[in-house]
């Protein structure tokens, strides 16, 4: 396969899966500061954070306007945003309309269509409070699109290097969701912490379509180190961050299978395969007190492995 | 919706002076059944189809709000434009000819020319023709053939006559429009084909990869070819994918490829893996930059001396530009007599020279009155229509022809055929003038799919037919011979074989 189209497709498997993320996210907090008891301001900041745009965000915006107006702009609709809904899914496009010929069509016309329909023309969304069907709307058109890849991609490479990109970008999300929601805040010493910081876990949850799932598994009251322990170190729920690295390092091993001939395999390609490994049996081991704690392997340990991750598989792929 | 349709002035493709013509009949009843609200209703499906599968172009110089080329699709007409069986065995033969001509003129400009030698062409045009590459002379190319893949423009005129208004034999493109407009006409208007007769097209993709395994230098059984297209901001990009897409073949841009040891090259997941044959939508220009020009980087470095020595095959091979030079196409009909001995099967176009004394001074003096074109542009660029001209903008032009004879011929303004084609400010069918883009593919045999992109003229009044000014474009029908005349005419065929 050309080194180019597996680029492309990776990078469609990212972008889609952030604009989905992005959309869940946004959704479920903002209408969670819808009854969250005044303390609004608190749920708005850590969404940038999340998204990992603080830095643009700042440069951008300043830290005025954190608000319910501006962050779902940014989030949403700012094509100054790299990570923005507007922009992934305008770039997953770009990169599938540079390989139309490659994917079936029915994908490119879901992608095709996704664009046309949710890019432009999003001013009118806040203005008509419809910024919940727009988020179900970019949720659907995603879920779409990686549907007919399940259902029309031949599992080749091409199929591996699309499942690559959705499931590091999902570790990385969820990673950093982890992250940010996990901090301990200010309010929970405070007055009525409990009903806040269960609104809070639901809304984690939530964002990582966790909330049901987690329910049937512990029928009790949400404890913070359950729901972390949850999203990370889950094997059979396909968001957590070990299921998707599972996930990762298998796709990783069905394109070595292909591409590495039978006498001897890259060093580039070894390191990655290793990288990976590491990464399985890391979480397969690690107790989630010592992650939460942030002592070794923390979430910032975690998260470092996944880019590098990242990096090794452009070193041994796409720069061939 | 045919109500006050004037289809006197201009040689009328559906209408004469009687009525509508027999293999129109069918179409016009159909489409005077369906009425105005179901045909928009078709229509506006149409449009739909064409905007979600992406079928469009890129306009060069707008920028959308991403900051890429301005996409569009190719407005189309839902009237379908039809051909009898007779004619088109007239066009088929007509071009048939022409392209072995033009090969043959190909082959003997690159090799012994002797067609200069005998002054039927002269020297000096071919020469100093900006498509004329002396880097590949004496080259062989397989099959000895130069131009596989030929576009040529057809045209009619008052009375109905094709004439050829000009050939590509580059990089021809549109034929993507073709095959993609006749899967929407079959599910738009699904009853507009039972029992009319309609000769398919899908196969000439498989035709195009055929011919392009029939060029592979190495003699494998499954040989690399792949399709090298400028990226996705050029302008044919959905065809260029959609071609590759349809053939099972790689789309690779110059960046993919390299070349070392003699060798072409793509960079894959799992390392190099060789080139046989790349059907190029490139021009010779962006090629190669150790070749050509040296600022392109679209192309690949030393695909050229790879090419030379017969180690990989090009289709269409380097420096077939010369022969679709607007200049040398008039004397496309000397060639065929030249090197068929025979007599041309469609004619040409009258064209004045301005390379020649008298071609000039014709051109010079009755500008109001001509079509003059740059010999060198494509995309109707660099021309004057000089009945639609302003007294300054043909002052203008005529100042650049004086300054580069060479690069300009003048033709009468032809009064191109007309065909109903609906608007929907007025909510009827109204004349458009249109052209006719047959492609035929050469190669051990010659293969024209039946029919072509027929290009429509929609702003009223205009005679501008291209895409990237404002044209669209028709499901083009070619009819098969009713059984009874098909028997009629093997069984004169066998007598008069005894």
């Amino acid at each position: 396969m050309l080194a180019r189209v597996a680029e492309s497709l990776y990078w469609i498997g990212r972008y889609v899966e952030r604009a989905e993320n992005t959309a869940r996210l946004l959704d479920v907090n903002y209408y969670a500061t819808l009854e969250s008891a005044g303390v609004v301001e608190d749920f708005w900041e850590p969404l940038i954070a999340i998204s990992g745009s603080m830095a643009s965000y700042q440069e951008r915006y300043g830290s005025a306007g954190m608000d319910g107006q501006g962050v779902p702009i940014w989030l949403a609709f700012d094509r100054a945003n790299p990570s923005s809904i507007v922009s992934c899914l305008s770039r997953a496009r770009e990169n599938a309309r540079s390989l139309r010929d490659r994917i079936p069509s029915e994908m490119w016309e879901a992608i095709n269509r996704a664009y046309l329909s949710l890019c432009f023309d999003t001013e009118r969304v806040l203005r008509t409070d419809a910024l919940h069907d727009y988020c179900v709307a970019v949720r659907e058109a995603c879920q779409l699109f990686f549907g007919m890849a399940f259902a029309a991609l031949p599992r080749d490479q091409g199929w591996a290097f699309l499942r690559l990109g959705q499931k590091l970008e999902r570790a990385d999300n969820v990673l950093r969701l982890l992250q940010v929601r996990t901090r301990p805040s200010e309010e929970d010493a405070q007055e009525g912490a409990q009903a806040l910081e269960n609104h809070r876990l639901m809304a984690v949850l939530k964002t990582a379509s966790a909330y049901e799932a987690h329910r049937k598994r512990y029928r009790s009251r949400l404890e913070p180190r359950r729901v972390a322990e949850f999203l990370l170190l889950a094997p059979d729920f396909p968001r957590s961050v070990r299921y998707s690295a599972m996930s990762l390092a298998k796709s990783l091993r069905d394109i070595a299978a292909v591409t590495e001939g039978p006498e001897a395999m890259r060093p580039a390609v070894r390191s990655l395969l290793r990288d990976a490994d590491w990464l399985v049996a890391r979480l397969a081991h690690v107790d989630v007190r010592h992650v939460i704690d942030d002592a070794s392997p923390g979430l910032g340990d975690l998260l470092a492995d996944v880019t590098a991750i990242g990096t090794a598989i452009h070193r041994a792929y796409f720069t061939a | 919706m045919f109500d006050g349709y004037a289809a006197s002035g201009f040689y009328d493709e559906m209408f004469d002076a009687q009525g509508v013509r027999a293999h129109y009949e069918r179409i016009h009843a159909y489409l005077q059944g369906l009425g105005r609200a179901e045909f928009e209703r078709r229509r506006a499906l149409l449009d739909l189809a064409f905007r979600n599968q992406g079928i469009t172009f890129t306009v060069y110089g707008g920028l959308d709000v991403d900051g890429a080329g301005t996409e569009r699709t190719i407005p189309f007409d839902p009237v379908p434009r039809v051909i009898p069986a007779d004619e088109w065995a007239h066009i088929e033969r007509g071009l048939t000819q022409r392209v072995k001509a033009l090969n043959a003129f190909l082959r003997d400009v690159y090799g012994r020319g002797e067609i200069l030698r005998d002054g039927v062409i002269p020297r000096e045009l071919v020469y100093s023709s900006t498509h004329f590459r002396r880097e590949v002379h004496g080259v062989t190319v397989p099959h000895g053939l130069y131009t596989h893949v030929v576009g040529t423009d057809l045209v009619r005129n008052e009375t109905g006559e094709y004439l050829v208004l000009e050939d590509n034999l580059r990089t021809p493109s549109g034929v993507s429009y073709l095959l993609a407009n006749r899967v929407a006409m079959t599910r738009a208007l699904p009853g507009l084909f039972s029992g009319a007769r309609v000769r398919p097209v899908q196969h000439y993709t498989t035709a195009l990869l055929e011919l392009l395994r029939s060029l592979s230098p190495r003699d494998v059984n499954d040989p690399t070819i792949v399709l090298l297209t400028p990226g996705m901001y050029n302008s044919a990009y959905f065809e260029h994918a959609f071609l590759a897409q349809q053939m099972g073949i790689e789309l690779v841009e110059g960046r993919d490829l390299f070349v070392e040891g003699g060798r072409v090259w793509m960079r894959t997941t799992a390392g190099r893996a060789q080139v046989d044959v790349i059907y190029r939508r490139l021009d010779d220009d962006f090629l190669d930059p150790l070749t050509f020009r040296e600022d392109s980087l679209l192309g690949v470095p030393g695909l050229v001396e790879v090419y030379r020595k017969g180690r990989v095959a090009l289709a269409n091979a380097i420096g077939t530009g010369v022969a679709d030079d607007k200049a040398v196409y008039a004397y496309v009909p000397a060639m065929i007599r030249y090197y068929l001995s025979e007599t041309p099967i469609l004619n040409n176009v009258e064209t004045h020279l301005g390379l020649d004394k008298d071609g000039l001074d014709f051109m010079l003096s009755n500008a109001s009155s001509l079509v003059i074109k740059a010999v060198g542009e494509a995309g109707g660029y660099g021309m004057l229509i000089g009945p639609a001209a302003s007294k300054d903008e043909i002052e203008r032009f005529l100042k650049n022809v004086r300054a580069h004879p060479r690069g300009y011929i003048a033709q009468p303004t032809i009064a191109l055929s007309r065909h109903p084609t609906y608007y929907p400010d007025s909510g009827k069918f109204e004349p458009a003038h249109v052209d006719l883009r047959p492609y035929i593919l050469v190669g051990e045999n010659i293969t024209i799919v039946p029919g072509g992109l027929t290009r429509v003229a929609l702003t009223r009044g205009s005679l501008v037919v291209n895409s990237s000014q404002g044209g669209g474009s028709k499901d083009t029908w070619v009819l098969s011979e009713p059984r009874r005349e098909r028997v009629q005419r093997q069984h004169q065929e066998q007598e008069g074989g005894h």
